[in-house]
């Protein structure tokens, strides 16, 4: 079988190298950021769709209100008396 | 007591489960999942190799830490991008070239590194024979592989050390078989010239 110096060259290099575990941390690090990123869109993205409809409509938030976010127009119907 | 025995194994375990996975398996489950033991253990089986290459390419461990880095977060955000027509490490290996070809380009401001040029059209006569080439010399392997040009390098590191064919080298660099075969024509040609530059005997 032929000799391959090439790959030999590589084995050789392998078994002399360690690859720094930093680098592993910081592929971690940055990858633990994009998936916050990505939680908090998933999270407020939608929200914040429904309640731009919701005011482009001229609808009466009542998605709005059932996300916790009042508004003046809601509150007098909820209390018309007041 | 079972909580602290189960702790210790689970590792192991799952380890020596995931270990069983092909790549294409465990890529599938962490684009199912977006667990990140998944892609850990990818990093496990590659980043040794992917470090060699980038040091080689680029002659600096510190240079090569931040290539890794920025490499497998490529390979992290294109994982579903993997279509499987070619092995995952040729994939792998093609991201890890083309990054360092593109880091040299960059730091020499000379968009020839890989030489795209009219040079290209040259086809040399002479052949240089592949058994040359692979029963060089480890120690003058090395130090000729590090004199020629990158692009020279790079192809000659697919072909010999990755024994990737043809066809996987163009799909990587996006040129056709024959061009290819012309480049690593003409790699040969500079190595061996370079050799007989070097060690005159």
């Amino acid at each position: 079988m032929q000799n391959n110096n090439f790959q030999e060259l590589e084995r050789q290099q392998l078994e002399q190298r360690t690859v720094p575990p930093k680098i592993k941390k910081g592929i971690d690090a940055q990858v633990g950021f994009f998936q916050f990123v990505g939680n908090l869109f998933e999270l407020f993205i939608p929200k914040m769709v429904d309640l731009f409809a919701n005011r482009m409509s001229g609808g009466n938030n009542s998605n709005a209100a059932e996300n916790g976010i009042s508004s003046s127009s809601n509150e007098n119907s909820r209390y018309p008396n007041k | 007591m079972l909580n602290v025995i189960i702790n210790f194994l689970s590792p192991l375990i799952s380890g020596s489960v995931k270990s069983a996975l092909s790549d294409e398996e465990i890529i599938k489950k962490y684009l199912d999942t977006h667990d990140r033991k998944y892609y850990s253990v990818l990093y496990d089986r590659y980043s040794k190799k992917v470090f060699g290459k980038c040091i080689s390419l680029l002659k600096s461990e510190s240079k090569a830490e931040d290539a890794m880095q920025d490499i497998f977060i490529k390979i992290l955000l294109n994982l579903s991008k993997f279509s499987g027509k070619s092995k995952f490490s040729t994939w792998v290996y093609s991201i890890t070239y083309n990054y360092c070809i593109d880091v040299i380009r960059r730091k020499k401001k000379d968009p020839s590194v890989l030489m795209d040029n009219i040079a290209d059209e040259y086809d040399p006569i002479e052949e240089v024979e592949d058994q040359f080439l692979l029963e060089t010399n480890i120690q003058r392997l090395k130090v000729i592989l590090d004199e020629i040009p990158v692009g020279d390098k790079s192809i000659l590191l697919m072909k010999y050390q990755d024994n990737l064919s043809i066809r996987e080298i163009g799909d990587m660099l996006e040129k056709s078989e024959s061009a290819i075969k012309m480049k690593i024509k003409r790699a040969k040609l500079k190595f061996k010239k370079a050799y007989y530059l070097k060690y005159k005997d």
